[in-house]
């Protein structure tokens, strides 16, 4: 009878404490939210700008982070009401390369700290982006969730919260265009300028630095993977390779034009749009940029020439001519002085 | 070879005037050809190597540019020489392509085949020599008006469509490659490697040749120096 009590306390216990656990890391949220959970809690900074303290609940429920309490992140709270500054969030606290919590294997912020954001940010500029500026807070979401502010459909605008200007030109462009028409290859903020590695254009280790653009441009312009598929050229690469423009540029030149030089950065437009750099009304003002007192004269005639096709015109039959002239020039004077020595050989050989 | 008194002697073929002309051109289109090539062959290790030791496009092109101003300096001076000097129009008069020049090179041909031809006699420049000259003219001509539209690009296309510019570009690169290969497989076979020459003809340094070769390759300017006295049996001029 004894034991029998026993066991039934034993277990009675059990289930609370069980019960307890789960309650209590539940428990946490509605705690909170008594105050996060009212829309209108604000707090003004000392800038006076006004920033919002709210937590939706029900983002929060479908964020990745759902099973998480409150001070999983906002660790430096352990008292309710909270008193003091509240620090940033830190997320490396559980994403790292081996951490035992479940978060994703990765030691990605080790390239956000190099990064144009990260040294801005490590050398205290409050403005620049920490992960959660643009992964989202309280509404984390895998970037593959269509719902989330990393989603790539959802990059420019994540982006242009900051960077507003470029965000309104990138709008008018074709890459944005193409995407907003379902074409989802098409080029978003960081297809260009890299993600966690972004540097600003004017480091060499930018995918943007001068130098590097056309490689960056080349790796959807020379695919005809991605941009064949949408009647797009690709050996626009490959003439500008030839051209002066890409030789000097790949051995250290520094003002010599890029793709972007000519076809625009954030608006590019295709050419046969009036307000494309490269529609043929605006050449001589596109190549003026660089070529002082650029005129009509340079829009006469392919600009991306290559003389092996056809369509280069006279360029082409010119190259053609070169082509077997060459070849008849080798081939007469190889025989020429083949001739010369199979004589003198042969002389020697006989009588002479 | 001849014997005796003609072995030895020599005569003044080239005066030092030429030969600082030839030495000039050489200078400056062994610079050229190293420079444009290595624009030309960007693409290949020897392009990136001597693209590398030339300080990259803008040293490069530094080097290109003087080279050119050798070149361009010692055509002009070439063609003043024609037009105004006595000696300069003499030695461009016999430069002349003629008729003769085109049996030459068939009965050379022919001769070399073992054809039972009498071979041929060739006056101060054979036909080769000619037509080594005329190609080097017509490829500086072309180089250089090429050249100066690529070199002062802003003004050229100020005044030309941008199809015409290209073709300049494209003729730029591809007569390179053309004076190369007559410069490099011809003349250079001829004044090193013709076997009666090796290792070198060196009249393009001492300016002289001996009456001996100059019997036996240029047998009809002999001819008519003996005829007119001009040399004896010591070779004097």
């Amino acid at each position: 009878m004894a034991m029998e009590t026993g066991r039934g306390v034993l277990f009675a216990l059990g289930a609370a404490l069980a019960l307890l656990l789960v309650a209590g890391r539940a428990e946490a949220l509605p705690k909170c939210l008594v105050c996060h959970g009212k829309p209108t809690l604000s707090k003004t900074l000392p800038s006076g700008r006004v920033i919002s303290l709210f937590v939706d609940e029900k983002q929060l429920k479908v964020s990745v982070h759902a099973g998480r309490a409150c001070t999983d992140c906002h660790s430096d709270i352990t008292a309710i009401p909270h008193k003091g500054e509240i620090k940033r969030v830190s997320c490396v606290r559980c994403h790292f390369k081996g951490n035992p919590v479940g978060a994703p294997q990765t030691d990605i912020y080790v390239e956000y700290a190099k990064s144009v954001h990260g040294v801005a940010a490590a050398s205290g500029n409050t403005k620049a982006p920490v992960c959660q500026d643009c992964h989202g807070d309280h509404n984390i979401r895998p970037p593959k969730d269509s719902a989330s502010q990393m989603h790539k459909a959802h990059i420019p605008e994540t982006c242009g919260r900051c960077h507003l200007a470029v965000y309104s030109d990138y709008r008018e462009s074709i890459h944005w265009k193409a995407f907003a028409g379902g074409k989802t290859d098409s080029a978003v903020c960081t297809d260009c300028h890299g993600e966690h590695t972004i540097r600003a254009h004017e480091s060499p280790e930018s995918s943007t630095y001068i130098s590097r653009v056309p490689e960056t441009c080349s790796r959807c312009h020379a695919s005809v993977a991605v941009v064949g598929k949408y009647g797009i050229k690709t050996e626009q690469v490959a003439t500008y390779g030839r051209s002066y423009h890409g030789i000097a540029i790949k051995y250290g030149g520094k003002t010599v034009a890029n793709c972007a030089s000519c076809h625009g950065v954030h608006d590019i437009r295709p050419s046969d749009d009036p307000k494309s750099a490269v529609h043929m009304d605006n050449i001589p003002r596109t190549c003026g940029k660089c070529h002082t007192g650029a005129n009509v004269n340079y829009a006469k005639g392919k600009i991306h020439v290559d003389p092996t096709k056809r369509e280069a015109g006279l360029v082409y039959w010119v190259s053609l001519f070169f082509k077997y002239l060459t070849i008849s020039v080798m081939v007469g004077l190889v025989a020429h002085i083949s001739l010369d020595l199979f004589r003198r050989f042969r002389r020697r050989g006989s009588a002479h | 070879m001849a014997s005796g008194e003609t072995g030895r002697t020599t005569i003044q073929r080239f005066t030092l005037n030429e030969r600082l002309q030839h030495a000039l051109l050489m200078l400056s289109t062994l610079v050229l050809l190293i420079t444009g090539f290595s624009l030309l062959f960007h693409d290949v290790w020897i392009g990136r190597w001597l693209l590398w030791l030339e300080g990259g496009v803008a040293g490069r092109g530094l080097i290109h540019r003087w080279a050119a101003g050798v070149l361009m300096a010692v055509c002009g001076y070439h063609v003043l020489s024609i037009l105004f000097t006595e000696r300069g129009h003499a030695q461009f008069m016999q430069m002349r392509p003629r008729g003769q020049d085109g049996r030459d090179l068939v009965r050379v041909m022919q001769w070399n085949l073992g054809r039972p031809v009498p071979r041929p006699a060739f006056d101060r420049f054979d036909y080769r020599q000619k037509f080594q000259y005329w190609a080097y003219g017509v490829a500086s001509a072309t180089m250089v008006l090429s050249g100066l539209a690529l070199w002062f690009a802003t003004e050229a296309m100020a005044v030309m469509p941008k199809w015409m510019f290209d073709l300049l570009a494209l003729l730029h690169g591809r007569e390179s490659v053309v004076i190369f290969l007559v410069l490099f497989l011809w003349h250079l076979y001829d004044v090193h490697f013709r076997p009666e020459v090796f290792p070198m003809d060196w009249s393009w340094i001492t300016g002289r040749i001996s009456l001996a070769d100059l019997q036996e390759r240029h047998p009809l300017e002999y001819e008519r120096l003996r005829n007119s006295g001009a040399i004896d049996g010591d070779g004097n001029r």
